[in-house]
């Protein structure tokens, strides 16, 4: 029989070895890490010297709860003596009276708990030597009790508060944030369209006035970007894809000291760049592109600008201070207004008339 | 025994004269008209007071007629005119009534059960009413009255010897341990439970007694249920012996039964209803509310005084203190006065409870109040009249023992719901009272069992075990106990026994077990005093003995302790505790008996005047038992041979009271490995290795008291079988002791003593090379 070679018998007792050295390491290799880690704290924790006092109260504990047993020398001479091991003591008679102090007497407060069961019942004598009981401070009677009563309750009361706020607190929490992440993307998505609008708005105004002086135009595009360029502000809770699209609204460049700080703002766009959006990779692209372009005009602007006071970076404006879900208000507010266009249509009408007639309502609600 | 032979023959001389009602009893005692025999007899005269009396056949109204005479027949004298004073108050007490009825119970039954509450005069009276129906003085017998406490016996005796109006330690006398004050005239004794048992064990069929009276048998303490059960072996044998049990509580249909269905009689006492109040809520501080109470009822009740229930002597003085000072703060209030009571209280200052309470500060005014401060003595075995308010804060200081860690304390426990109604009872003993619980009356319901545990289950049973056996009792398994104890704690008894070579490994009594029985000692104290001459040292092992066996010689006002403490430290001794006990007793000899001595070195002068008397009773035990007196040559070295003999008899002992210091400093105990540490009040000035203590006490702290420093080859030279290391569990005083017995066998026993510094310096740089490594490990 050559397997017989190459695996042990499952008989044997080397098979049976085998598998018990085993076990412990896979239960090790399976336990995650917080397992172990706690497992690591409780073996420190049992590895520290205790307390005197612990260890006093702890081998008390354990010496009163240790029965006396066969090989102690008293015990055999019992034994001897006719004693029968888990038996009581006293004259078979008394067995017939089950009425004694000690039988009668099963307080349930503070009491030892162990010594209605160590009582024989049906005679009345002891099995097992009363227990201790000692008493700390100076509790009245029904103090100690009733303080372990209302630490009890207390556990409780905590028990289900804890319960009650997971229950009610998580799932809201989750709620909340899912509607805040349905909130941004919708910001995120508005201003998107937003930006396209006024681009193109300003391309139409551009090729009308192509005769028209460089200068007012880029004044002029600033200014109608202002309208909007609040809209664009970077801002934390900004999703990647609107980061990516602010620098090329009109007028961004305005308000951003390039010189300082665009390689800041080309750091943070890379940090996003990991983001899964694939729109985001196009609108940046685009946005680079767009700021090229307008980074023409800079000097213009900046001078124009001046008088205006522009809002300094690090400065937050009104529009950046405001709840994820009162911006989109405001873009979609803007939109309407502006462009005729409503959010939750997502379509474009042809101009306040026609879009308060067509459009059921200026709010989600409505739709 | 001559009396039976005296009567069965005058029986034969008057032959045809019986009683027809006294069929009951054997033909000997069935005579009619046995006045001539009595007088022939008793050779009494004709005209004697009790020339007419038939023993075990008399009437009430003969008694009575007898105590109104104007010859005391005991003593032949005249009445006093004090006499006649105590003999009308007599009359007076609610027992008084029942005499007939008790007469009738007693002359027709062997035993009878009386119940009655404390104050109706049992105590007293019912042992006179024996007196004179049973005459022992014409039989050449006593009769015994037992009583749990050596003060109530001899304040008992000392009344009743003022109401017969003889001289105390005549007729009447009392009888506890190392104190006899008897004579050979004495018909009535008062004497401890202890002491009865104890002259069982000479004497088991109590032939020197013509009856027993076991009085406050409701208290159960070890003695009086091992002399209940003895009784029901002795009635067998001895029919003409009476047996009365009195308690003053009413579960006594226990006793009943115990005493297959004795007749049962029950003394009502003089009680007015009382009214019992509960808190609503529990207290957070029992000492604080009772204290509150105490002055709420000052302040606001009618004229009445007060009885407060606490633990023990610190709480109960400091109560005092407090009632006194915040009650002397009330404009409004009447004078108070508040008096402490404990058993540990010199009488004199005990007997202070019996004061009046003072007068109203003006004519008029508020009414002065006393209050007594008690405690559980005051809950049965002492009446205090005036009584109206009764606080009971639910606790009191109750021994426990536990056989498998052989602990043995007192410790603080909620009472009984029998002891809370005995308690309240106490306010309703001269009018309509009031009884202030300290806890809620669910808290009584619930929490309070329903009889306190009687004694034989929360002691240790060394003494039991082996008075037992010396009474002949083989078979312990089967006694009649009336409450039989944990098999555990008669393991441990018997254990103890074994080791200390007072019974066999089969149980039975050896010769050296029959000698330390005839010691009214503990054991381990008896067999230490009977092997101390083997070490030359008798004279000093018996001084320390003597001083183990009163209350603690050394004074500790609170005001004071420092300079108490300072007092205490010249006589401490570097080994230990126990040969401190002997320098002070020294001390106090040297300075001739002197009381101003003892009062300037914070020494208890009673006490150390007790334990001189104590040391003179065991001198007698010694020469009795003809055991050497002697003494080592004085030698002031702590460590020389004086000394060091006297530490190897107290080992002799003690060898298994044992603790074993660890090497994180405290200590634990030989075999049953409990951390303990040493008593603050310890004077061992050094960290000793081992040591002996003679009690492991349990409060907070697990606690050794009073101990001294021993080796460890003493302890495996006197005692090899206990330290037998295979029955050892695992702790480093094993580790220790297995390295000293190898050392031991490798090297010959020779110069063993000389080496002896050496090797603990060694052992001292080897244990610090351990805690080296250790730390290192640990790094």
């Amino acid at each position: 029989m050559s397997h017989q070679d190459e695996e042990e018998d499952y008989m044997s007792e080397a098979f049976l070895n085998s598998l018990v050295a085993e076990e412990p390491a896979k239960s090790k290799s399976n336990m995650s890490y917080s397992e172990r880690r706690r497992q690591k704290e409780r073996e420190h924790l049992a590895n520290l010297p205790k307390p005197l006092h612990v260890r006093e109260k702890e081998a008390r504990e354990q010496g009163l709860e240790k029965e006396i047993g066969e090989d102690n020398k008293g015990m055999a001479m019992l034994l001897k003596m006719g004693f029968k091991k888990g038996g009581t003591l006293g004259a078979s008679k008394s067995a017939s009276e089950p009425t004694t102090a000690s039988t009668s007497t099963s307080p349930s407060g503070s009491a030892p708990p162990s010594t209605t069961s160590l009582i024989d019942t049906d005679g009345g004598a002891l099995r097992a030597p009363l227990a201790i009981q000692i008493k700390q401070g100076r509790g009245g009677l029904g103090m100690d009790t009733s303080r372990k009563r209302q630490a009890e309750e207390a556990l409780q009361r905590q028990e289900q508060e804890v319960h009650r706020v997971f229950d009610e607190g998580f799932r809201g929490q989750k709620r909340d944030q899912f509607e805040l992440e349905k909130r941004k993307r919708q910001l995120g998505a508005a201003r998107a369209i937003c930006m396209r609008l006024d681009a193109k708005e300003a391309e139409s105004r551009l090729e009308q006035e192509s005769d028209e002086h460089c200068a007012t135009t880029a004044t002029r595009t600033a200014k109608d970007g202002r309208r909007s360029n609040r809209f664009w502000w970077i801002d934390d809770s900004m999703p990647d894809e609107v980061l990516g699209t602010k620098l090329m609204g009109p007028g961004a460049e305005v308000l951003v000291d390039l010189d300082q700080d665009q390689d800041k703002q080309t750091a943070e766009v890379r940090a996003f760049d990991h983001s899964d959006d694939e729109d985001g990779d196009l609108e940046r692209n685009k946005a680079k592109r767009v700021r090229l372009d307008s980074s023409v005009s800079q000097e213009v602007d900046q001078t124009d600008l001046q008088d205006e006071e522009p809002p300094k970076w690090g400065e937050r404006p009104h529009f950046a201070q405001l709840e994820v879900h009162e911006k989109l208000e405001e873009v979609v507010a803007y939109l309407r207004s502006e462009h005729s266009y409503c959010f939750w249509c997502s379509a474009q009408y042809d101009g306040p008339e026609d879009i308060s007639e067509n459009c059921p309502g200026k709010s989600e609600d409505d739709h | 025994m001559s009396d039976s032979k005296k009567r069965s023959k005058s029986s034969k001389e008057d032959a045809p004269k019986e009683n027809p009602y006294l069929a009951h009893l054997p033909p000997s005692e069935r005579l009619v008209g046995g006045a001539s025999t009595a007088k022939n007899d008793y050779g009494l005269a004709a005209n004697h007071p009790l020339a007419n009396f038939v023993i075990g056949a008399t009437t009430a109204q003969q008694g009575e007629a007898a105590e109104e005479g104007e010859i005391n027949p005991f003593t032949n004298k005249p009445f006093s005119d004090k006499y006649r004073k105590i003999l009308a108050g007599r009359r007076k007490l609610p027992v008084n009534k029942h005499r007939k009825e008790f007469l009738d119970l007693v002359q027709n039954n062997q035993v009878v059960i009386l119940v009655g509450e404390t104050g109706s005069g049992k105590t007293t009276q019912i042992p006179q009413f024996m007196v004179f129906d049973d005459l022992p003085a014409f039989k050449g017998k006593k009769i015994a009255c037992t009583q749990p406490r050596r003060l109530a016996a001899m304040s008992v005796a000392q009344r009743v010897a003022e109401e017969m109006d003889v001289v105390m330690g005549q007729e009447v006398g009392y009888n506890i341990r190392f104190e006899d004050c008897t004579s050979e005239r004495t018909m009535l004794q008062y004497m401890t439970d202890g002491m009865l048992l104890r002259e069982a064990m000479n004497d088991p069929l109590l032939t020197r007694y013509s009856a027993v009276i076991l009085d406050e048998a409701h208290d159960r303490t070890l003695s009086t249920d091992i002399l209940m059960g003895l009784m029901k072996e002795i009635i067998k044998k001895r029919p003409d012996l009476k047996v009365v049990v009195m308690s003053a509580t009413l579960d006594a249909g226990k006793f009943q039964k115990y005493f297959d269905d004795a007749p049962l009689m029950s003394v009502p006492g003089r009680t007015f209803p009382v009214e019992i109040y509960y808190t609503p809520e529990p207290e957070s501080d029992y000492l604080e509310a009772a204290i509150f109470t105490a002055l709420q009822i000052h302040r606001t009740e009618d004229a009445g005084d007060i009885l407060l229930f606490l633990t023990g002597e610190e709480e109960i003085e400091d109560a005092c203190r407090k009632i006194k000072a915040e009650a002397d703060q009330m404009p409004d209030a009447g004078p108070i006065r508040v008096y402490p009571l404990y058993s540990s209280l010199p009488p004199q200052a005990q007997k202070r409870i019996y004061d009046d309470a003072p007068p109203p500060r003006t004519t008029g005014g508020r009414p002065g109040r006393k209050v007594v401060v008690s405690t559980n003595l005051a809950e049965t075995s002492l009446t205090i009249d005036g009584i109206v308010y009764v606080i009971d804060p639910g606790f009191s200081k109750q021994k426990v023992y536990n056989p498998r860690i052989r602990v043995e304390s007192l410790l603080v426990s909620p009472i009984s719901k029998a002891s809370a109604q005995q308690r309240s009872g106490r306010a309703g003993r001269t009018r309509p009272g009031k009884c202030f619980r300290l806890y809620t009356e669910n808290a009584f319901m619930k929490e309070l069992i329903e009889t306190t545990y009687p004694e034989i289950l929360r002691s240790n049973l060394g003494t039991v075990v082996l008075q037992l056996k010396k009474l002949g009792i083989d078979d312990l398994v089967h006694f009649d106990f009336m409450d039989p104890p944990a098999p555990e704690t008669l393991m441990r008894a018997l254990e103890l026994l074994n080791y200390l070579g007072a019974l066999d490994d089969d149980g039975n009594m050896t010769p050296l077990g029959s000698i330390m029985a005839d010691f009214p000692l503990d054991p381990q104290l008896a067999k230490m005093l009977i092997t101390s001459p083997k070490y030359g040292c008798s004279n000093e092992i018996m001084t320390i003995v003597s001083l183990l066996n009163v209350p603690l010689v050394f004074m500790r006002p609170p005001d004071q302790r420092k300079m108490a403490d300072e007092a205490k430290a010249q006589f401490s001794h570097p080994d230990g505790d126990h040969l401190t006990l002997l320098n002070v007793y020294h001390a106090y000899k040297t300075s001739g008996e002197d009381q101003k001595w003892c009062y300037d070195n914070f020494c208890n002068y009673r006490t150390l005047k007790s334990a001189d008397n104590v040391r003179t009773q065991l001198k007698r035990y010694m020469e009795r038992a003809d055991l050497d007196l002697v003494s080592l040559p004085f030698d002031e070295r702590p460590k020389g041979p004086y000394y060091t003999g006297i530490r190897k008899a107290l080992c002799a002992g003690y060898f298994m009271q044992v603790a074993h210091q660890e090497r994180s400093g405290n200590y634990l105990t030989v075999k049953d490995n409990q951390v303990v540490r040493l008593h603050p009040s310890s004077c061992l000035d050094h960290a000793s290795e081992w040591v002996i203590y003679n009690e492991f006490v349990l409060t907070n702290q697990n606690y050794i008291r009073t101990v001294s420093e021993v080796r460890a080859e003493w302890l495996l030279d006197i005692a090899p079988g206990y330290f037998e290391l295979d029955s050892f569990p695992n702790c480093e005083g094993k580790r220790v002791l297995e390295k000293l017995i190898m050392r031991l066998k490798s090297s010959s026993s020779r110069e063993r003593d000389d080496d002896e510094d050496e090797r603990r310096k060694s052992r001292k740089s080897d244990r610090g090379d351990r805690d080296r490594k250790d730390s290192k490990r640990r790094r």
